[in-house]
């Protein structure tokens, strides 16, 4: 990385210290003492950092892979198809953070598989598997509310948390360690996969002459996009566009100078993804406290603007 | 002896009894064919006459299902490890893909990735091989907002600065105005000899035949093929028995000979 995007990384870094202090000191108990700073705030605000981080980075990965701008987890149905693993194991008596997440992982991966098999590969028909994704993501938004709808008996989080995500749950310190842990471990295998996933925006072809193992790195993407979005969304149910604004956010202030690197742009995307989901979130709890909205419609009622705005800005992107 | 294994030496490119089929088509049979360095071969053939396909199957991007046998430099082309493969050969699309937010100058930074080199010398590579191939102006241009030409001139950029011993180009004058046609392959030939660089590139424009090129492979409608130097294989016949039309030759002022539909 070159200084000046070494600067703005530390800055990032900065940005993320400064919203996570920011979001533990307000709340809806002014003059808070420190048990509900440590026993409610602290791990809500540390899984709002992972959810938002890890989803920034799976809809950065979900982007160049499929070579379409608004590709997002929640969009391409890879969110909905984790709250429907997720989801299932509830329903089969499946307890435990593990099973829950390793449910969500296995829903996600079924996604990514079904649009490779519908669309015909990853990257060659970037609009068709957008619209193959809408459809999926409709799918699994339905299969959920069954589900729910069946099991209401079932002690499980209500339906707004699986179809618009919400950190309203208490979660154990265990469950924080756990999406840390994930944020961490996705973070580093991105960070060592981004220069050949740089070339990967050439086009596989290009990629390949260039000296890529271009199906490993594919398939690692895959599996790594839906490990970050499952991870989510087994913490915060499926929480939409901050994979599609937050990569879109920092392409558009690094690309003049210095083009999309992905070596930045990835790593990047975990940090500035965690400080806004973490704002949105206090935001979220806030606003009108003493009760609280889902974070979810906070991230849609941004989102779906940006996503309009996105599409009609990348008219030509398939050209 | 000596010279035999000399002449092996020179050797960059060679085809054993290679076949390249398509779904349901042979295109061309049993070719064996030989490429030595320094040599600008042209690629002539109808369209769906195997060219593209031939191009990607040597270049690696395409598997060979058939029958035959690729070496680069003497050694099988299944046996490179790809980014081996990747400081011997490069290969521009002929309708190369572009990122969201792809400047032209990333294409050609992106093409040094095998060699690891410094920052700062991959940026000066790139300045150098964006301005041999005349888009210096457009380094920082959006590679959405690029004409097909300017497109093409960028790739060729990129094959340069990926500084491999041959190029492959696929169809590298078919978006170029005829000014540009002319200076990119008078700009191949002088980079060629400079640096013994090999070339095969698919071409059209049979008037561009004598404008650098060494040698030809004419891949005919039946499957087989002419392959050699200009003088034993370009001629109006076997031109028109590859394109399937009539073929006439004219002369430029300066004396060189040009083909001309006929």
């Amino acid at each position: 990385m070159t200084s000046s995007k070494t600067t703005l990384f530390i800055l990032l870094v900065i940005a993320s210290l400064a919203a996570v202090a920011l979001a533990l000191s307000i709340g809806s108990v002014s003059n808070a003492d420190a048990a509900i700073i440590y026993q409610l705030r602290l791990p809500r605000v540390l899984a709002a950092f992972a959810v938002g981080g890890l989803l920034a980075m799976s809809g950065s990965l979900l982007q160049v892979l499929t070579r379409n701008p608004l590709a997002e987890p929640s969009v391409l149905g890879v969110s909905g198809g984790a709250s429907v693993g997720a989801l299932a194991v509830l329903l089969m008596g499946g307890a435990g953070t593990i099973w829950v997440a390793g449910g969500a992982w296995v829903g996600a991966i079924v996604v990514m598989l079904l649009l490779w098999l519908l669309v015909g590969g990853y990257s060659a028909h970037p609009s068709r598997m957008l619209l193959a994704g809408v459809m999926i993501a409709t799918a699994c938004g339905a299969i959920s509310t069954l589900m729910i709808t069946f099991a209401s008996n079932v002690a499980m989080p209500g339906m707004i948390h699986w179809l618009m995500g919400d950190l309203d749950s208490v979660i154990s310190l265990e469950a924080v360690g756990a999406i840390l842990g994930v944020w961490v471990s996705v973070l580093i295998l991105v960070w060592r996969l981004s220069p050949k996933i740089h070339l990967l925006q050439l086009g596989t072809d290009k990629a390949l002459t260039l000296g890529v193992d271009v199906s490993y790195v594919q398939w690692m993407m895959v599996l790594l996009s839906a490990l970050a979005a499952a991870a989510a969304v087994s913490i915060a149910g499926s929480i939409g566009f901050v994979g599609l604004l937050v990569p879109h956010l920092l392409r558009a202030v690094i690309v003049k100078k210095h083009g999309p690197d992905q070596k930045f742009l990835l790593p990047a995307s975990a940090l500035l993804g965690g400080t806004f989901l973490v704002l949105a979130d206090m935001f979220a709890r806030t606003i009108i406290a003493p009760s609280q909205l889902p974070v979810g419609i906070i991230t849609a009622l941004i989102g779906v603007p940006s996503f309009l705005w996105i599409l009609s800005r990348f008219r030509h992107w398939n050209t | 002896m000596t010279t035999h294994s000399v002449e092996n030496a020179n050797i960059v490119l060679e085809t054993k009894h290679l076949d390249v089929d398509v779904p349901g088509r042979s295109l061309i049979k049993d070719l064996n064919w030989q490429v030595k360095k320094g040599e600008r071969w042209c690629l002539i053939g109808r369209n769906g006459a195997g060219k593209s396909t031939l191009l990607r199957i040597i270049a690696g991007v395409q598997a060979n299902d058939s029958a035959g046998q690729i070496n680069w430099l003497g050694q099988t082309l299944l046996g490179y490890k790809s980014e081996e493969l990747a400081k011997i050969r490069s290969y521009a699309e002929q309708f190369p893909l572009g990122g969201v937010g792809l400047r032209a100058i990333d294409m050609v930074l992106a093409a040094q990735w095998p060699w690891h080199l410094d920052p700062a010398d991959e940026i000066e590579q790139a300045q150098v091989a964006l301005r041999a191939c005349d888009v210096a102006h457009l380094e920082h241009a959006q590679w959405q907002t690029l004409s097909g030409g300017e497109r093409q001139r960028v790739s060729l950029a990129a094959c340069f600065a990926q500084n491999t011993q041959a190029i492959l180009l696929d169809e590298p004058t078919s978006h170029l105005d005829i000014g540009h046609q002319v200076s990119l392959l008078k700009t191949l030939t002088e980079r060629s000899q400079s640096c013994h660089q090999t070339i095969i590139a698919s071409l059209h424009e049979i008037g561009l035949i004598h404008r650098g090129f060494t040698h030809a492979l004419l891949l005919m409608n039946d499957g087989s093929y002419l392959a050699g130097s200009l003088s034993e294989v370009i001629n109006p016949i076997n031109l028109e028995k590859s394109l399937g039309h009539p073929i006439a030759t004219a002369q430029t002022v300066e004396g060189q000979v040009v083909y001309v539909p006929a």
